[in-house]
């Protein structure tokens, strides 16, 4: 475990967040690491453009008529704007299939307007306000295109898990019987794996997506191009997995999970990259991701200016006074500890 | 770091939370501690109890016929219920000034209800729904007390600062100079002090009207306040309140942002301050008690009453309860867990 990121206040240290980063190309060579590589965490929703591979490589997304913009949100741990209702609820009217169809859980959207519109005109939120549900509506597709029953999709035992769990093993290169399996905040299965596989499965996510004779050539394709055609779908409205998709011009795909899991996908020399902050505070993620796309050189000039905002991550107060910031740290040598003085913020 | 909490889901263990403890005596002796005790941490929120001292010394409470259910509120991060917002316009109308003084920023209440509930009238939070209203209404009387203007009563440079500056010195026992402070979430300075001498300023609170050095009576007015009116000092199905209440005053926690964690303990004459590293808020929770718990000072019933918070529980978004956040270490023992991420939690 080392330290990523630090939280500065008047120059001092006031809070620390440590964690791990594996970058790894297609054959699996480790091109970046910070802490130990084989340290397991669950994948959470980075999961999800790998989860969704085998509805696409069965030709299910084909045959329930799926566009990239529903892929995309297949893909999502959406917002849960207007935008993302609609998407969903188009494929749930599709496919015949009803809101409680959905065993997502009902969720306040994270969208603050949303919520507050929510809030303001007495309604409550449902299923599809949760950033699950995209997910959970290709699983439902996925369900009926192989003709089981739909009625339990969630649990792990269910031919649709079955053949997640399979595709999983695939990309990350992992036994079935070495994955532990946990729930998710959505209640779906969810895989136990070490950092340099998850990062090992966007390398090979992204090399699959380029090269014709890769088996799974047309899903990874499919994912990639979804991704970056619709990011809004991906998370929503100002949003940083969007915006990064949004700025870099089809270079790669990205994906927050809980806990502050994050993966990414880099088309340029096919790197797959994953980084874990162990405490799970997200407000670190940002300007570790951007600290490394640089690191890597991934992003330019034109790219970074736009993105900048992730990366030097003011903290303003309650009157939105600047008080300090949240400076990546992992690429330097030194290791500050709390109540350290910082010189250059 | 010293590993104190873990979050578990599904049996594994999927986060960590880091963190430091150092629990004093009123003489400064250090009795546990878990990290560095010299670690330097800004005080946040739990420096409010510690403000207070101004306010008692000042003469102010007398003057102006402050309650001491009014003077609880000036040691509260409050929640911004109705009762706590009706207690504010009570001191501000008692010193002569109204709402339009506080400059503590238009902050949501933490209260999901009184969210919800301003949204629903559409109307934005004004500065007294801020959880520090009730210490920039202390700030504020003592404005009105020494006739400094009320105005920019937030700047460091402004006379009431330097007040508190000086009686965190004094408390301390050192030169103002040496005193350093930050930019805090309501904009007024916040201060910056080792783990030993946050915890040494919490053991003279627990060590009240009987202590031994200067300020001892503003620190049992403070103690009585506190333990007499817990709900105003946070607020209904909070920590802070839940825990001085079900204590029976037997243990006064006061939150501070960023994960600390401050907590006085009157019969042992204790003070105890946490860290959490990563400043996360949660944790800190079963942190505490089960450092009261080691102390002896919460029983098994207590804690099963502090459930929620003893031992808060991760759920996925149908309710069910996937997961929880441990706390992982003996403060008596000094010893703290070693769990790795994916660790199985047994």
């Amino acid at each position: 475990m080392e330290q990523l990121a630090v939280v500065t206040r008047n120059r001092y240290v006031e809070s620390i967040h440590q964690g791990y980063i594996c970058v790894v190309d297609s054959d699996g060579k480790v091109i970046y690491k910070k802490g130990d590589i084989n340290t397991k965490f669950f994948f959470r929703s980075s999961a999800k453009p790998i989860q969704i591979i085998p509805f696409i490589h069965s030709g299910g997304a084909k045959a329930m008529d799926y566009s990239p913009k529903e892929i995309a949100i297949g893909c999502a741990s959406h917002s849960g704007e207007k935008m993302h209702q609609d998407t969903v609820l188009n494929v749930l009217k599709r496919l015949n299939l009803d809101v409680k169809d959905l065993h997502c859980g009902v969720k306040r959207p994270y969208n603050e307007d949303e919520n507050n519109r929510l809030i303001l005109q007495g309604e409550k939120p449902s299923a599809l306000h949760a950033g699950c549900s995209g997910k959970h509506a290709a699983m439902l597709a996925y369900s009926k295109f192989l003709g089981y029953d739909i009625s339990d999709y969630n649990k792990a035992s269910h031919p649709v898990q079955q053949e997640v769990l399979k595709t999983i093993s695939i990309f990350t290169d992992q036994q079935i019987d070495g994955i532990p399996i946990g729930t998710d905040g959505c209640g779906l299965p969810i895989f136990i794996l070490p950092i340099y596989n998850m990062a090992l499965s966007y390398a090979r996510l992204t090399k699959y997506s380029k090269d014709p004779d890769s088996t799974y050539h047309e899903s990874c394709k499919a994912v990639f191009e979804a991704m970056n055609k619709h990011p809004e779908m991906v998370a929503g409205t100002g949003e940083f997995c969007t915006e990064l998709m949004q700025h870099t011009n089809g270079k790669l795909i990205a994906k927050i999970g809980a806990e502050s899991v994050y993966c990414l996908g880099i088309k340029e020399k096919n790197l797959g990259i994953c980084i874990k902050i162990v405490d799970g505070g997200e407000r670190a993620v940002y300007p570790v991701v951007i600290q490394l796309l640089l690191e890597l050189k991934v992003i330019g000039d034109d790219e970074y200016e736009k993105l900048k905002h992730w990366h030097i991550s003011k903290l303003l107060n309650n009157l939105d006074e600047h008080i300090g910031h949240i400076i990546p740290v992992f690429h330097k040598d030194e290791v500050l500890t709390l109540g350290s003085r910082v010189n250059s913020e | 770091m010293p590993q104190l909490a873990v979050r578990t889901r599904s049996g594994r263990v999927e986060s960590l939370h880091d963190g430091y403890i150092c629990v004093t005596d009123s003489d400064n002796n250090i009795i546990h501690s878990i990290g560095n005790p010299n670690a330097g941490i800004y005080l946040r929120s739990s420096g409010k109890p510690l403000y207070a001292v101004a306010y008692v010394n000042s003469g102010l409470l007398e003057k102006f016929n402050i309650s001491l259910k009014e003077f609880a509120i000036m040691c509260s991060s409050h929640e911004g219920q109705a009762f706590h917002r009706k207690i504010i316009l009570s001191i501000l109308k008692k010193i002569g000034l109204n709402e339009k003084a506080l400059d503590c920023g238009h902050k949501y209440p933490e209260s999901q209800k009184v969210h919800d509930a301003l949204v629903m009238l559409n109307k934005r939070p004004t500065p007294i729904f801020s959880n520090c209203s009730g210490k920039h209404a202390g700030f504020l009387a003592l404005c009105q007390f020494y006739n400094y203007s009320p105005k920019d009563y937030t700047k460091p440079e402004h006379p009431v600062n330097h007040l508190i500056s000086k009686t965190m010195a004094e408390l301390l026992e050192c030169d103002e100079s040496e005193i350093i402070t930050g930019k805090d979430g309501c904009t007024l300075p916040t201060y910056f002090l080792t783990m030993q001498q946050t915890a040494w300023l919490y053991a003279r609170l627990a060590h009240g009207y009987e202590g031994n050095r200067k300020y001892k009576d503003c620190f049992g007015l403070i103690q009585s306040a506190m333990t007499k009116y817990p709900r105003v000092i946070r607020g209904s199905d909070t920590f802070c309140t839940d825990l001085i209440n079900y204590s029976d005053g037997r243990a006064i926690g006061k939150i501070g942002a960023e994960g600390v964690y401050c907590i006085s303990i009157p019969e042992k004459r204790l003070g105890v301050c946490i860290k959490m590293s990563d400043g996360h808020p949660w944790s800190s929770y079963p942190v505490a008690v089960r450092i009261l718990e080691e102390l002896e000072i919460l029983d098994s019933a207590t804690v099963k009453k502090l459930e929620k918070w003893a031992l808060p529980a991760v759920k996925d978004d149908k309710g069910n309860i996937v997961g929880y956040i441990h706390p992982s270490f003996s403060l008596i023992e000094n010893k703290t867990s070693k769990y790795e991420p994916g660790d199985i939690y047994p």
